[in-house]
């Protein structure tokens, strides 16, 4: 009797392929499942085959294919179907409507009506999430301006980053946060030792969603930006889709430093003009504004061998030959031709472009 | 086929044990435990009704072991 059972993955969980090891994203349930580098082979060579073609044509044992089908249906990644024809592939086109979907601004020496030119320029590209930083103070009346003028925007959400100081009103914290419920976070950084959260942040506004918080990392300058670490992958659709075109960190990305520069980041080196005497709109416009859009993991040096490359989301500002806009991300200490994490400040490898861009203090901090 | 959620498994206990698919072909080692804890639930709460970005916006912070968060 023979088994005419075709094995299918669920569309949603999608095998990629690294140097050493390769894993299933699973982009509906965000999880990531490692597997060895024969199991992908495997699922890539049953496709198009019934059980039975499977199990004759297959380099591995009847036990060890047992042992992989098992895992598959075990984790909920696949099933058998007599009709795979009508499980096609996911569609991975990636398609926003917004001309910019994200925007960092540095605060602290824009004036309000800046910041306020800013996000009506922002909210005809129909920004949806904003980044405001202060490094260097927590300028409360200057955010509580611009988050009054939000709530005309598209703008769906906003993240806060301020400097700590001790004469932060918490009250103020509290009116402003109860007030504006787009405000996702908002982050006091460089925090002294021995530090407590204050106890007048009413639990009323933090509920279940907690939505301020403290950290003794010190929020310095856009240098501290551009870190690769599995606490920032992302496994969902909207990521995996874009990463397939696009660049995960810049694409429709538009930042303003606190110069009033516009670039693609606030860490790269390149700027498209000034608030002062160019429009938002007439950057973006500019193709060479884009050409870091489509800069995808594929065509990158040792990310496209990496099996993280469609939950990454890359950094181009920082990066390990700064000659070579296709290098490594300088802050990844991942190597996938090992599958290992190293801190990424200790490498040989590194110091050329460490030294480039005058960050040799701030990774002998971090190695503190 | 109709594949329903689940609630979300965290990937500490399951990295405790070397799962057989990496032993049984000699991956050199499971060494990467990878932790997606909820540490700035902006993108990763999804109870809220505000509309949460589905990246980080930025990578600021180094999620090292002197990172303390309060």
């Amino acid at each position: 009797m023979t088994n005419s059972k075709f094995f299918k993955l669920f569309a949603s969980c999608i095998p990629v392929k690294g140097a050493k090891r390769a894993v299933i994203c699973d982009i509906q349930r965000k999880d990531i499942y490692f597997i060895a580098p024969i199991i992908y082979e495997t699922i890539m060579e049953s496709e198009g085959k019934n059980k039975d073609q499977i199990y004759q044509q297959s380099k591995l044992s009847q036990e060890n294919l047992d042992k992989v089908f098992n895992f598959l249906l075990e984790k909920d990644l696949g099933f058998w179907s007599s009709n795979p024809e009508n499980f096609p592939k996911l569609d991975l086109t990636w398609k926003s409507p917004n001309f910019i979907t994200d925007s960092i601004i540095e605060i602290d020496e824009l004036r309000i009506k800046e910041l306020q030119s800013i996000l009506e320029q922002l909210s005809k590209l129909k920004c949806k999430f904003i980044e405001l930083r202060a490094y260097h103070s927590a300028p409360l009346q200057k955010i509580e301006a611009f988050l009054k003028k939000c709530l005309e925007t598209p703008v769906r959400s906003l993240i806060i980053n301020c400097q700590y100081n001790e004469l932060i009103n918490w009250e103020e914290v509290n009116r402003i946060l109860g007030t504006y419920q787009r405000v996702l976070s908002l982050i006091f950084h460089s925090t002294p030792n021995g530090f407590q959260r204050p106890k007048t942040l009413t639990s009323e506004i933090e509920g279940k969603d907690k939505r301020v918080f403290f950290i003794n990392q010190s929020i310095n300058s856009e240098k501290c930006c551009g870190h690769i670490s599995a606490k920032y992958f992302e496994i969902n659709r909207d990521v995996f889709t874009e990463s397939q075109q696009y660049n995960t960190c810049l694409n429709r990305k538009l930042s303003i430093d606190s110069k009033g520069n516009i670039k693609n980041c606030p860490s790269m080196q390149k700027a498209f003009g000034n608030i002062k005497n160019k429009s938002l709109e007439e950057v973006v416009n500019d193709s060479d504004f884009q050409k870091y859009w489509t800069i995808k993991k594929e065509e990158i040096h040792v990310c496209k061998d990496c099996e993280f490359r469609h939950v990454c989301t890359d950094c181009r500002a920082y990066i390990e030959d700064p000659n070579d806009l296709y290098s490594k991300p300088l802050k990844c200490g991942y190597n996938p031709y090992t599958a290992e994490w190293t801190e990424w400040g200790n490498l040989p490898e590194k110091q050329k472009a460490i030294n480039y861009y005058n960050m040799k203090d701030f990774t002998i901090a971090i190695n503190k | 086929m109709i594949r329903p959620m689940k609630p979300k498994i965290f990937y500490e206990k399951e990295a405790e044990k070397v799962p057989f698919y990496m032993s049984l072909y000699q991956v050199k080692e499971y060494n990467y435990k990878i932790t997606p804890k909820v540490v700035f639930p902006y993108y990763e709460s999804e109870e809220s009704v505000v509309i949460k970005p589905k990246k980080p916006i930025s990578k600021l912070f180094d999620y090292n072991d002197q990172l303390k968060i309060f």
